[in-house]
């Protein structure tokens, strides 16, 4: 229990008369990838809100490291060491690729306030810090070469890729990504599996909700599937391909052919 | 521009600037000067909540009334001296606008907009019905004049240079903000709320600072408007003073600096410029509004960066075209 | 009293006619237009125009200030909206906010700054009915809004017209796959509201002064007026409007008549603080 990173307990979820979480309860030991599928309309857009702050949970309990969220809000969320990416990428649109990997380490003190206008030597050594921190965000996503461009023209496999190093450069314990390969052709996909395994490398864990099952697959340790906001099964790939509930919820034949190649 | 040409310019400009006082020999003209220093401070305070935060205030006349009115009250009524009254101007305006800013700022777009117009209106309404501590339509007059290391700043010459310091230092104030990570975590607040949120920075934190700081500034311009002009009245600070420090954000470009003060400048000076059209200034201000922002969304800095960039273009085209004609 | 209530409700119907207007537009294009009070105000210097200056049939004085308004409305829609559409909320809070400038200053420059004054339909007189000193103009105002309203509700709910109108204003998209004319269909919507403005106008000039200042008073109101029943929200809006009218007149009458006019912004900003929804508005969650 304590090895884990992230506990969810009995978590609900209601809006108004439909329960889009009901019950749901799985662990997340430190480290670990783990992915969240299930068909559309389940519940997993709806429990990364949740466990990030953006929606309140009617019922259950959700701790990060072992210290229960109890309604934190997003920023507090954010602040325990939780990051996340979003499906409809949420990039600012106004800032260059660097600008918005620096400003995912903003910290709102009133030391740093003053420290960015009288610009002291402790302050410059802190931003010489932080521009390494995003400097090697971006290189190991490849994006260091077009750190100076404005993200509203960088094609959508890149921008996919920015909001990443941008959730990275926080140095996460925990990483959500939501459905990161939406809208992704192949060999971006196979940059973002590198870049899973070189996060999972580093020691942090992932919670991935994914559509595309051969990623899932072939990245995830454990599997947690949900239906109709239950959760349906949970264990590693080669148990949860086999399970009969969740190839009836969803999987269907097409990956029956898949799961024999 | 090279690292030389740079200082280069900024020294001319600087000459330059401290140079107009000698050469404007209207009194009048002078003045009007004067007003544009106070009302670029005014601007480039808005341009935090509203330029680079993207929330909207149309109260920020009413702020000003407050710098004003503190400067004035405690300099004639209590003998305060013009350091203090200003200093308190500042404080105190910025302290209003955290109180009003904490509930107010939770409201989006629309609802904001009509949230600070009716605070303007009550802040109007307060200057001009409050007797006993703002003469109401009366006004204050005999605000004495600032006295500097023993100087008395008496006219429009002196005054100038004293504006012109307080320009300097709240513009550089200003450009630090913006060029720290609070400038870059304002805009993205204003770009996505929620992504903002999601790394950790705060949406209400950091539109209740910029309204702060545009309190601030509008604290400090008030007060140097009630030395400037050492008379204020309620109508000084109406609606239509907040729509056009609107209009200037948007001329200038929302969130340049540079855009806010040259467009600051340029609206001050331009009814002057258009007396003879009388009535029909207001008409075609209204008009040059509208323009402005149909052909020219970015402001005069998007011009100015469009036209760089299309001149990099050009120098990149073969001099020769491809095809006939 | 009845006597208060009753003026109380008929500034409420005015107010509920300009608010009306503002919800209209608002629902229609997503856009706040602060230039609503000086629709009304032009509707007011119109209809005095045309009664007191041009001696003109009353029916056709009416008549003409009510078909200029609703081409005017169609016009402020093609300069102030049409070319900014789809942009986000503040250029288009600007242009508004700039109409309503040039609305201001034209009326100046055409009518002057002196305040003119207009006839009602029932004359200026006073009726006396028992006690109750009854304004004639009052019963006027509730009647015109009222068979206005009913009208409305019939036009929106059971022409195609109407139908179109209101597809336009609940999804843009939808409507323009359905094959809706979705821009005719705004510029309708603006020009309908323009005619409510006018409408409110006309019946209140024979109350008030006719100034080029009168627009804003009003239009606060009415945005609170907005605000108070929800949002977006038609019946809230007729609600609100009758609200705030009662409400400031019973605080002028029992409390103070010289801030009459602040009553109206602090119950804007105590809505706007505890329940920014009002009555019959809906709390709207963005979706991640």
């Amino acid at each position: 229990m304590a090895d884990s990173i992230l506990v969810v307990e009995r978590l609900g979820k209601r809006f108004g008369g439909i329960m889009a979480l009901d019950e749901v309860s799985f662990q997340i030991p430190r480290g670990a990838v783990c992915a969240l599928i299930g068909p559309n309309g389940a519940g997993k857009s709806t429990l990364i809100n949740v466990v990030t702050g953006l929606y309140k949970p009617t019922s259950g309990q959700i701790a990060v490291e072992g210290r229960p969220l109890d309604g934190l809000g997003p920023v507090a969320i954010a602040n325990l060491g939780v990051s996340r990416t979003f499906q409809n990428v949420r990039l600012f649109h106004s800032l260059t690729v660097l600008e918005n990997v620096l400003v995912a380490k903003h910290r709102a003190t009133p030391a740093r306030f003053l420290g960015g206008i009288l610009r002291s030597a402790g302050f410059r050594q802190r931003e010489a810090t932080i521009r390494a921190e995003a400097q090697e965000a971006l290189q190991a996503l490849d994006l260091w070469e077009i750190r100076g461009r404005l993200v509203g023209g960088l094609p959508f496999g890149q921008r996919h890729l920015v909001e990443l190093a941008r959730a990275l450069v926080r140095r996460p314990k925990l990483l959500l990504l939501d459905e990161p390969s939406a809208g992704l052709i192949r060999p971006e996909i196979v940059r973002l599996m590198q870049c899973i395994r070189m996060l999972q490398n580093r020691g942090i864990a992932i919670l991935l909700v994914e559509h595309n099952m051969e990623l899932v697959m072939r990245i995830s340790e454990q599997i947690v599937v949900l239906d109709f906001g239950k959760k349906i099964a949970e264990g590693p790939p080669e148990v949860i391909r086999a399970d009969a509930k969740v190839i009836e919820a969803y999987l269907g034949r097409r990956h029956q052919r898949a799961g024999t190649r | 521009m090279s690292r030389q040409a740079r200082w280069l310019s900024i020294g001319v400009g600087l000459l330059f600037m401290l140079s107009i006082p000698l050469w404007v020999t209207s009194s009048f003209y002078l003045r009007l000067v004067n007003l544009s220093g106070i009302t670029i401070i005014a601007v480039v305070g808005l341009n935090f909540l509203t330029g680079e935060t993207g929330q909207i205030s149309l109260g920020h006349a009413g702020l000003m009334g407050i710098g004003a009115y503190t400067a004035a009250i405690l300099e004639t009524a209590h003998h305060w001296e013009f350091w203090s009254g200003t200093l308190a101007a500042g404080v105190i305006t910025t302290a209003i606008a955290i109180i009003i800013g904490y509930p107010t700022l939770r409201l989006k777009g629309h609802y904001l907009a009509i949230a600070t117009l009716g605070l303007g209106q009550i802040l109007w309404l307060i200057f001009s019905n409050w007797r006993s501590a703002t003469n109401g339509f009366d006004g204050i007059g005999q605000i004495p004049e600032p006295h500097i290391f023993g100087f008395s700043i008496a006219n429009d010459f002196a005054f100038y240079y004293l504006i012109t310091v307080f320009v300097a230092a709240f513009v550089y104030l200003a450009i630090r903000i913006k060029a720290s990570s609070f400038g870059l975590a304002m805009i993205a607040v204003r770009d996505n709320e929620m992504a903002a949120e999601a790394m950790g920075i705060s949406a209400t934190t950091h539109k209740v600072l910029a309204f702060s700081l545009s309190g601030l500034y509008a604290g400090v311009a008030g007060s140097l408007y009630a030395h400037l002009f050492t008379y204020i009245s309620p109508d000084a600070f109406t609606l239509d003073l907040s729509i056009l420090f609107f209009a200037m954000l948007i001329l200038g470009g929302l969130g340049s600096i540079l855009g806010s003060m040259i467009a600051a400048v340029f609206l001050t000076l331009l009814p002057e410029w258009l007396r003879f059209l009388d009535q029909y200034y207001m008409v075609l201000y209204g008009a040059i509004i509208i323009l402005v922002i149909v052909y020219m969304p970015q402001g005069i800095m998007g011009v100015l960066k469009n036209w760089r960039r299309w001149k990099l273009f050009r120098a990149t085209q073969p001099s020769e075209p491809l095809h006939g004609g | 009293m009845e006597q208060i209530v009753i003026s109380g409700l008929a500034m409420g119907s005015i107010y509920a006619l300009i608010a009306l207007s503002f919800v209209l537009i608002y629902n229609a294009v997503g856009v706040v237009n602060f230039a609503t009070g000086e629709i009304v105000m032009l509707g007011a210097f119109l209809g005095t125009t045309a009664i007191t200056q041009l001696q003109l049939n009353p029916v056709l004085a009416y008549i003409a200030a009510c078909a200029l308004m609703v081409f005017f409305g169609y016009s402020f829609n093609l300069i102030t909206y049409y070319p900014l559409r789809g942009q986000s909320f503040l250029p288009i809070a600007l242009s508004t906010l700039a109409a309503s400038i040039i609305m201001r200053n034209v009326a100046l420059i055409i009518w002057g700054a002196n305040p003119l004054s207009m006839r009602g339909v029932l004359g200026s007189g006073v009726w006396h009915l028992g006690t109750v000193v009854i304004v004639p103009q009052n019963i006027v105002i509730f009647i015109v809004t009222l068979v206005l309203l009913v009208l409305q509700h019939l036009f929106f709910t059971h022409t195609r017209w109407g139908r179109m109108m209101r597809a336009v204003a609940q999804d843009q998209d939808v409507a323009k796959l359905m094959g809706i004319k979705v821009n005719l269909m705004i510029g309708l919507t603006f020009a309908y509201a323009g005619f409510l403005g006018g409408v409110a106008g006309l019946l209140v000039a024979p109350i008030f002064f006719v100034t080029t200042g009168m627009g804003f008073a009003v239009a606060m109101k009415a945005f609170t007026a907005s605000i108070v029943g929800g949002f977006g929200s038609i019946p809230g809006a007729i609600v609100g409007g009758l609200f705030i009218g009662l409400v400031e007149i019973l605080g002028a009458a029992y409390v103070s008549s010289v801030y009459k006019d602040a009553f109206a912004f602090i119950i804007l900003i105590l809505v706007l603080l505890v329940r920014p929804q009002g009555f019959f508005g809906e709390k709207i969650a963005e979706k991640a």
